[in-house]
């Protein structure tokens, strides 16, 4: 079981609303939305574009190099029913907290989608 | 008198309003998708089709400018809509040149206008008349929902067969998978658009009316290259039409 590992101060992404942090070799976006934060993976799944070069639409991240449309709090894309990892977030005191343990759905969310630990 | 459209209802008028003449639906597609098609027939889509999607940045741009400035969240969407067509990562442009490469033409023949059809050379020209000149509600309409939007459910038909039936490999065949989802993203944009902003019974209707003629303009377009190209197969060689044989 990892530890929250604290990534950056929450005004820095609410400036913003995208912001890459590097958690050992671990490069993840974080997003920030309607005053939520969410975490990805920076690496896309598909051609390893970089999600945090993207754009929001709708509640999900538009990865720059083919236009998948990942959604933010599952990490999953509709079109192509495949899944980018994310990490659990919390916020506390403004600072923003992930643990490297990053979760993918293997099927649609709330589908009876089971989770399980990326490598 | 037309009613003003709730959301839901509008956006079912405007999926109606381009019932009856997608281009999936044109010879030239059915063709696509059965095999029935040649390496020179898809030389010969891509010298048309540059010259339709190439300046599509340039439309939007005309569309851009003629938005009001506190259409704040429309003008991003456009913007957006550029960005990812021409620097976000790999030119799409570039893609289907990628393809027309693999289907033996060459980045010199696609890029000259003069090897597009009479039918292709009236889309452009429309495209550019629409954006400059109609409401740029109407113009989005017609350009992102009425042309753009159609592309994934096209695309999902005639992205497996290149790769199974016509034995493009996918690095080749990059252009076709990336707008199963890019244009999906683009028209959905499009489609935030004209229901956030077609605010008038009247605009609505231009809308429709827009969306309409787009997709008669795409179906046309798509049809025209059957009858070009396969159909006459003496346009199919451009050594022939260089000749003056046709």
């Amino acid at each position: 079981m990892s530890e929250w590992i604290k990534a950056t101060e929450v005004t820095a992404l609410q400036r913003r609303k995208k912001l890459k942090v590097s958690l050992g070799e671990v490069d993840i976006a974080l997003f920030y939305l309607d005053g939520e934060v969410f975490a990805l993976r920076d690496v896309c799944i598909h051609k390893g574009s970089r999600l945090s070069q993207g754009l929001l639409f709708k509640g999900r991240v538009i990865c720059p190099g083919h236009q998948w449309a990942f959604d933010l709090r599952t990490g999953w894309v509709e079109q192509w029913a495949r899944c980018q990892p994310v990490f659990p977030v919390k916020v506390e005191e403004g600072v923003v907290y992930i643990k490297l343990e990053p979760r993918v759905l293997t099927g649609p969310p709330g589908e009876c989608a089971s989770a399980e630990q990326a490598s | 008198m037309a009613e003003l459209l709730g959301r839901t209802d509008f956006r079912a008028a405007i999926k109606d309003a381009m019932q009856g003449r997608e281009a999936k639906d044109a010879s030239f597609s059915v063709a696509w998708s059965n095999g029935a098609l040649k390496r020179e027939h898809f030389a010969r889509w891509a010298e048309n089709h540059y010259h339709y999607v190439g300046p599509f940045a340039d439309y939007l741009a005309y569309i851009y400018a003629n938005a009001p400035d506190d259409a704040t969240e429309a003008k991003d969407f456009l913007l957006q809509n550029m960005y990812e067509e021409e620097v976000a990562d790999v030119r799409h442009t570039d893609l289907l040149i990628r393809f027309a490469e693999a289907c033996g033409t060459t980045r010199q023949r696609v890029q000259d206008p003069r090897n597009m059809n009479p039918v292709t050379r009236g889309l452009q020209g429309w495209c550019y008349a629409t954006a400059a000149r109609a409401n740029w509600v109407v113009a989005t309409a017609a350009l992102v929902v009425g042309l753009e939007s159609q592309v994934p459910d096209i695309y999902r038909r005639q992205y497996p067969p290149l790769l199974e039936k016509y034995g493009f490999t996918e690095d080749e065949a990059e252009f076709f998978e990336l707008h199963i989802t890019s244009d999906e993203v683009h028209g959905e944009r499009g489609y935030e658009i004209v229901l956030n902003n077609a605010s008038t019974p009247d605009l609505q209707q231009r809308c429709l009316e827009a969306v309409r003629d787009a997709a008669d303009m795409r179906f046309s377009y798509t049809k025209a290259l059957y009858d070009y190209y396969v159909k006459d197969f003496k346009h199919a060689d451009p050594e022939l039409a260089a000749v003056g044989s046709v």
